[in-house]
């Protein structure tokens, strides 16, 4: 008996998923994509730039670090909120690439538009850094588990991981050494120094200057560990997000009308 | 609506040409923002020489002088005690590239460790980048106060055919070119990623409908997906999705792999902070106390009055009133100086300084140098001016004295 209702049950949802709608057709699922791209775009480069602007925009602020302690933390608010609503509304593992991509999108812009053309930057000290591959390791943590507590645990993790394999690979031209005035720098060092900013002096970066506390010389392992725990919390920020200053208005509007 | 697209998009298109058309070159660089009396108060710049105003992209010129960072320094700003320090140069974006940069002598890529009362000789070499007009600044950054910038000059770049390239010769022998050095590899990278970004996000948009799902995601909880026989996510999927995670993975494992044999010998970035060597010291043969500073409005001149000591051997002449990137120059002292920010000053009374003597001076300042610089602190937090007088015997010796008094105007 229980059985032929689960069935039933299952069947009305199966015709539901299959129901052809004679108004709500595809340019509302198109509408929605195309225009929460610019608000989930928007959203995440105001939270990566509020939190870890610097490390993102300049080669010579990527070090071992902080960079991977603060970056993941900033970056994984607004996909750990997007999670949420795309998983909550249609079972879609999506959010975390999705804002990925959105952000992709987004900062390339800002760096081609407001860095290349208006001042002259080049790129290649400029370039934004890309979480699409940490995006995918998310949402397949995410489809794997259906569970929020586990994607925070794991997907955070791999979500950090992710992050600095990808960026690292293209960091590492950078940190090729070079003999510079007379100094032993990296080749990231050499451009913070030779591309003039103005208004960002060298003494503002926010990269490691060693200490007595030497983490075993460990220090890269010991901040993607850092990064990931720091990240965990990020990720119920987003949560928080998603969930009462998104949804939750949302469904409570619904049962009004 | 189309008429109303098409107007909206008229004005925006002729916003944007009025804004090109009335646009001018930069000549300021907020200057001006900084309050008056913290750029007098702050730091003072002499002896500003630009070896070429005129030049070629890839050509080079030296920026070379001096900056004091003034006893007067501001309480408010670095606690009152600035000690880190980064010598830079303004610039509309990056026009020209810093290739050499030495205080006191000493090579100095980075931040320095500064004080209160430190005079650093500079040098900056810049290589022409981008052709154009430029107004270029030499500039003192301070930790936990801002940058302040000194006397500018417009430098003209012109284009060579061949544009400009910056090599660098890296530890192992290898050579680049700085402008483009790794651009094709994130440029490949980053490209390689959005493809898989969007084969996954098109997997599940483009086959897949969107909204209606809603109608049966709300009917199950949060952990659940309906499994095969709903529908939502299916065997399918978890293939297709297993499939792009593995290439994912497999991407970053050979880009990883990549960097660890294309790009052997790494470090971390690198911060040489150093302290530069002390000037070689000189005589104090003169000191001067500034006792009092008047403006008056409507004539529109600052007067200061001070005590000078003549404790050397030789008569004293008062060569110059330097405050912030200006100086105002005693026309009857020789002083060979030349430029926007170099304007003249009267003395009185206007005889040197005998040996053993002390004597008030009085200095008579064009107010309207200081107004268009909005200088002049009136109706702000701090009614006070304060730079440096310069002070040269019979032998061309200098000394610097660092005066700051009350500004008292005659009404406000």
């Amino acid at each position: 008996m229980a059985t032929g209702v689960i069935d039933v049950r299952t069947r009305e949802l199966r015709e539901l998923v299959d129901r052809p709608y004679r108004f709500i057709d595809r340019k509302w699922d198109l509408m929605f994509w195309v225009t929460a791209a610019f608000v989930v775009g928007a959203a995440a480069n105001i939270t990566m730039l509020l939190f870890a602007g610097d490390w993102d925009f300049w080669t010579d602020w990527k070090d071992r670090q902080w960079w991977m302690t603060i970056t993941p933390f900033a970056t994984i608010i607004i996909p750990s909120a997007l999670q949420y609503i795309q998983w909550r509304a249609w079972r879609f593992p999506t959010g975390a690439t999705y804002t990925a991509v959105c952000l992709f999108f987004c900062t390339w812009v800002g760096r081609l538009v407001q860095w290349k053309w208006f001042i002259n930057m080049p790129i290649n000290f400029v370039w934004s850094a890309t979480w699409i591959p940490a995006g995918i390791l998310m949402d397949f943590v995410l489809m794997q588990t259906r569970s929020f507590i586990l994607t925070s645990l794991i997907g955070a993790g791999v979500w950090t991981m992710g992050y600095w394999v990808a960026n690292y690979i293209m960091l590492a031209p950078f940190l090729q050494p070079v003999q510079f005035m007379g100094h032993t720098l990296t080749v990231a060092d050499v451009q913070g120094i030779t591309y003039i900013r103005a208004q960002t002096p060298e003494y503002l970066r926010v990269i490691e200057r060693g200490s007595l506390r030497t983490f075993l010389q460990e220090t890269q392992y010991v901040s993607l560990a850092f990064g990931t725990t720091l990240a965990v919390v990020g990720y119920w920020i987003g949560q928080f997000i998603g969930r009462y200053l998104s949804v939750w208005p949302i469904l409570r509007y619904l049962k009004q009308v | 609506m189309t008429r109303a697209v098409v107007s909206i998009l008229g004005a925006m298109a002729a916003a944007a040409a009025l804004a090109f058309l009335t646009a001018t070159s930069a000549s300021a660089h907020g200057e001006k923002a900084q309050e008056g009396f913290v750029r007098m108060e702050a730091v003072s710049w002499w002896d500003v020489r630009f070896s070429q105003t005129s030049l070629k992209q890839g050509d080079q010129m030296t920026i070379t002088g001096t900056a004091k960072i003034l006893e007067t320094w501001p309480s408010n700003m670095s606690g009152g005690n600035p000690s880190v320090c980064y010598f830079t140069v303004v610039e509309p974006g990056a026009r020209f590239v810093l290739v050499d940069r030495s205080i006191n002598g000493a090579e100095t890529p980075q931040s320095f460790f500064c004080h209160k009362s430190g005079v650093y000789n500079f040098s900056e070499t810049l290589r022409a980048r981008d052709p154009g007009n430029w107004h270029v600044h030499p500039a003192i950054a301070v930790e936990q106060s801002g940058t302040l910038i000194g006397p500018g000059q417009w430098i003209n770049v012109d284009s060579t055919p061949s544009g400009f390239s910056y090599p660098l010769n890296l530890l192992n022998g290898g050579t680049i070119d700085l402008e483009s050095y790794g651009t094709w590899l994130i440029l490949g990278f980053s490209a390689l990623t959005l493809v898989l970004g969007m084969w996954w996000m098109l997997y599940w948009t483009v086959p897949k409908r969107t909204v209606t799902r809603l109608a049966v995601s709300n009917q199950l909880p949060l952990n659940q997906d309906g499994g095969e026989g709903v529908g939502l996510i299916t065997r399918k999927d978890h293939r297709h999705m297993a499939i792009i995670t593995g290439v994912t993975v497999l991407l970053l494992a050979a880009g990883f792999g990549y960097q660890a044999l294309a790009y052997p010998g790494k470090m971390p970035l690198q911060t040489d902070w150093l302290t530069p060597p002390d000037l070689p010291a000189v005589s104090t043969f003169a000191r001067a106390v500034a006792t009092d500073a008047t403006y008056d409005p409507g004539s529109h001149v600052m007067t200061i009055k001070s005590d000078v000591t003549n404790m050397g051997k030789t008569p004293v002449t008062l060569a110059a009133f330097r405050t912030a990137y200006l100086a105002f120059v005693n026309p009857q002292a020789g002083v060979e100086e030349s430029g926007d920010y170099i304007h003249q000053l009267q003395l009185s009374p206007s005889e040197d300084i005998q040996p053993g003597q002390t004597s008030t001076v009085t200095l008579t300042i064009p107010g309207t140098v200081l107004e268009q610089e909005e200088m002049l602190p009136i109706g702000k937090a701090q009614l006070q001016v304060a730079g440096v007088l310069e002070l040269r015997d019979a032998n061309g010796t200098r000394n610097f004295s660092t005066v700051e008094t009350a500004l008292n105007p005659t009404r406000t």
